[in-house]
């Protein structure tokens, strides 16, 4: 598939970017996170991979196109068959689906069910408490939620797997897609990324801000606004997971989700980018807790997931039991 | 349900051009995330670990606008080349190894690393977000080196 060369590329590129661990060690000198080894050798390495590989994978891509336009002159014939055999029960068909495909879609409704009572009730994350406050609020608002701030974020780090699910079970229809995996795949990675910074990260700040009674009101203070500028500012990988999903729907033939959801999922694209002023404004509506950059963009999240959950049931219910496993 | 006339039209073709997408992602986001790492004050030369904690204050209260710009623009942009990462790993698939294995410790390793990057820019962000906190606080660690 690669050259040779692109392994032992790979390898040198690793061992380049390695030493800058060294950062967590010296303070001074070029292993220190400024110094020319763990700095410029490991930033720049891995700009010259980016650069590299993006040539090397134009044509490996140009190779591939080529070769499945030989196959598939033979093939033409038993594509089309095997593709309209798919989609032609269109809803003819009572409930289908696969048994194990149904279990793990239950957990989506569940999840989110309990998460909207954690966020929402226990951990009074939503709406957000406001950023124009002084540090006695901040600390206040600690002391007086303690209790329900332990036991819903205690809860949610148990049942966060949930959220794993829920995106592999779209991952899982998004490979049924006439697309390929690509956009699969990076919807199942950025999504992935997403669950850090924007989900587990307010809910260890604000575990480790109740945990202890007497603590540091700066402390408190700067785990108030890390969790909350986290859980609200965490934008590019919810917008690179849309954006993966919203180019699969569209150039779908298989219509496992309808095309106007590409639409309402470049809609959340605007929400997030509308939200980029939380990391500067403390009141109006482009704060963390703004009519705009909170409660816009959680109102269409909601009617994004409803359509979500609609349409994998539907996609359940239309997969044929004997469909045969995916790559 | 259609019949499709044109070669062109078949379903193959499809897994080329989201590939493509993907693949030119990464030329486009990168001088994006380029022109956002010329921006920010800290990078030429990169602050030094042994900065006080009042110069890394001061640091933060000066640059605070171009801070937020690059760090923004991080947050924003600099998840759209984990696209590129996952041609990476289709292609990988397509190699003729006894399974798929390494193809998707590659997709787990892109996403770590991905992570770290998108948790280093909301790290810069708050330390900028109150510029007039008080100095031993603002000494928030970057990221960025892991």
């Amino acid at each position: 598939m690669f050259p040779r060369w692109v392994g032992y590329y790979a390898i040198g590129t690793a061992l380049a970017m390695a030493p800058a661990a060294g950062a967590a060690v010296f303070a001074t000198g070029p292993l220190a996170w400024n110094g020319v080894v763990s700095f410029w050798l490991r930033n720049g390495a891995f700009a010259l991979f980016v650069i590299v590989m993006f040539v090397v994978l134009r044509n490996v891509l140009h190779r591939q196109a080529v070769e499945e336009g030989v196959a598939r002159v033979s093939s033409t014939i038993s594509a089309q068959t095997s593709l309209s055999a798919k989609v032609a029960d269109n809803g003819r068909t009572p409930r289908a689906g696969k048994r194990d495909v149904w279990l793990v879609f239950w957990i989506v409704p569940a999840f989110y069910t309990a998460f909207g009572v954690i966020f929402f009730a226990l951990a009074r994350v939503m709406p957000p408490p406001r950023p124009d406050v002084t540090t006695d609020q901040m600390v206040h608002f600690f002391h007086a939620h303690g209790l329900t701030i332990k036991i819903g974020f205690g809860v949610l780090v148990l049942i966060v797997g949930g959220a794993g699910a829920a995106n592999g079970i779209v991952v899982y229809h998004m490979k049924r897609m006439t697309v390929g995996s690509v956009m699969a795949y990076a919807y199942l990675g950025s999504m992935s990324i997403g669950a850090l910074p924007g989900c587990l990260l307010v809910a260890f700040c604000f575990l480790t801000a109740v945990y202890r009674p007497g603590r540091d009101r700066q402390v408190l203070a700067l785990l108030y606004d890390l969790g909350l500028l986290s859980y609200v500012g965490s934008l590019g990988c919810f917008t690179t997971a849309y954006f993966a999903f919203a180019v699969a729907i569209l150039y779908d033939r298989n219509n496992i989700f309808p095309k106007w959801l590409a639409y309402v999922s470049i809609w959340q694209i605007v929400t997030e980018v509308l939200a980029v002023p939380v990391f500067v404004s403390k009141a109006g509506p482009f704060a963390w807790n703004g009519s705009i950059a909170f409660w816009m963009g959680t109102v269409i999240f909601g009617f994004w997931l409803s359509c979500v959950i609609v349409f994998l049931m539907k996609a359940n219910e239309r997969q044929p039991v004997d469909e045969p496993p995916l790559d | 349900m259609q019949i499709l006339a044109e070669a062109e039209d078949l379903p193959k073709t499809a897994n080329i051009k989201t590939q493509l997408i993907s693949l030119w992602t990464a030329p486009v986001f990168g001088v994006v995330l380029l022109i956002a790492f010329l921006a920010f004050p800290g990078f030429f030369p990169p602050m030094s670990p042994d900065m006080t904690a009042e110069q890394v204050a001061r640091f933060y209260s000066d640059h605070t606008a171009m801070i937020r710009f690059s760090m923004i623009t991080f947050n924003l942009c600099g998840v759209m080349l984990l696209p590129f990462f996952m041609v990476i790993v289709i292609q990988m698939k397509r190699m003729a190894t006894q399974s798929h294995i390494f193809a998707y410790c590659y997709l787990t390793a892109a996403v770590s690393g991905a992570t770290m990057f998108a948790l280093a820019d909301i790290f810069y962000l708050t330390a900028a977000f109150r510029p007039d906190r008080s100095p031993s606080w603002s000494c928030s660690s970057t990221t960025w080196p892991g």
